[in-house]
């Protein structure tokens, strides 16, 4: 049998697109499976160390986190509601989408840019809005790598 | 008498069908079928082409609240106003966009515009056969 025929056939052109589409799948299942522990991870972090953060009940206010409500570990997008400017780390607590409250420390590594790039951490006021990509630690918060201010989002109000 | 009448007839020319008729009748019962079936699938791709077309706004509007929920796009506009440092923490950058993508309400919303121009690429295939076959039969 004429192996190029075989190649030039339809059935392989199926078969090469059914292998792809299952390629695809399992990419983006394991893409999945990966982002899925690492936010059930910070979840889970942040429930057990909530009291710790913030001086409520383990497991926050609302109770305990389940299903697809699990907290973004690598970052956070909200309004400034403190900023702790007084210890060696500063940080501070952003109130995030549907409410969550996270810490967000920064470290001497952190990069803040707004209107103007390299800010200090002095320069950033309660209600501001900030958008932080950093990594989550073992206390429920995320180290910040950069902030940076937005124009504020009258949608975050809500 | 019998034999005279046939006698008679036999001086004339009998009519033989032409060559390839039985084919050709067969063919065009062949086209008639896919006709049929050209016709029954473009009431179907007309249904998928209007449900799609009906469902595109709100699913549209959907991606677009949960795109902005979620906070992707001020995740992601990072790219361009820090494009330096998101290089260098781009493995970071990369998990905080997975962790905030809409992935549900954008497969649906990328089903529907699949379906649609699916939907309207078949019809268009069909109209044409049915019209060419209109052409072709025309008396």
């Amino acid at each position: 049998m004429d192996i190029n025929k075989i190649l030039q056939s339809k059935k392989f052109k199926i078969a090469m697109g059914i292998i792809g589409a299952f390629i695809a799948l399992f990419l983006a299942f394991g893409v999945g499976t990966i982002v899925g522990f690492k936010k059930a991870n910070f979840s889970f972090r942040w429930g057990e160390n909530y009291h710790r953060n913030f001086g409520g009940p383990r497991g926050g206010f609302f109770g305990e986190i389940n299903g697809r409500d699990f907290i973004d570990a690598h970052g956070v997008f909200g309004q400034i509601i403190k900023i702790d400017n007084a210890t060696s780390t500063p940080s501070l607590i952003i109130k995030g989408r549907d409410n969550v409250e996270k810490i967000v420390l920064i470290k001497d590594n952190t990069v803040i840019n707004g209107p103007k790039n390299n800010l200090k951490p002095t320069d950033l006021r309660i209600n501001d809005y900030i958008v932080i990509i950093g990594d989550p630690n073992d206390a429920g918060q995320i180290e910040a790598k950069l902030i940076r201010l937005m124009p504020a989002m009258p949608m975050m109000n809500r | 008498m019998r034999k005279e009448y046939e006698k008679l007839f036999s001086h004339f020319t009998t009519i033989e069908p032409s060559e390839g008729l039985l084919d050709k009748i067969m063919e065009r019962i062949k086209r008639e079928k896919r006709l049929l079936a050209v016709k029954r699938r473009l009431v179907l791709f007309s249904l998928s082409l209007i449900a799609s077309a009906v469902a595109f706004t709100p699913v549209f509007n959907l991606v677009q609240t949960d795109l902005s929920e979620s906070g992707f796009l001020q995740f992601l506009s990072l790219a361009f106003s820090d494009f330096g440092i998101v290089v260098t923490y781009w493995q970071t950058f990369i998990m905080s966009l997975l962790e905030t993508i809409p992935a549900i309400s954008l497969a649906i919303f990328l089903g529907v515009v699949l379906t649609f121009l699916e939907s309207l690429k078949l019809l268009a295939r069909d109209i044409k056969i049915i019209y060419g076959h209109q052409q072709n039969f025309a008396v």
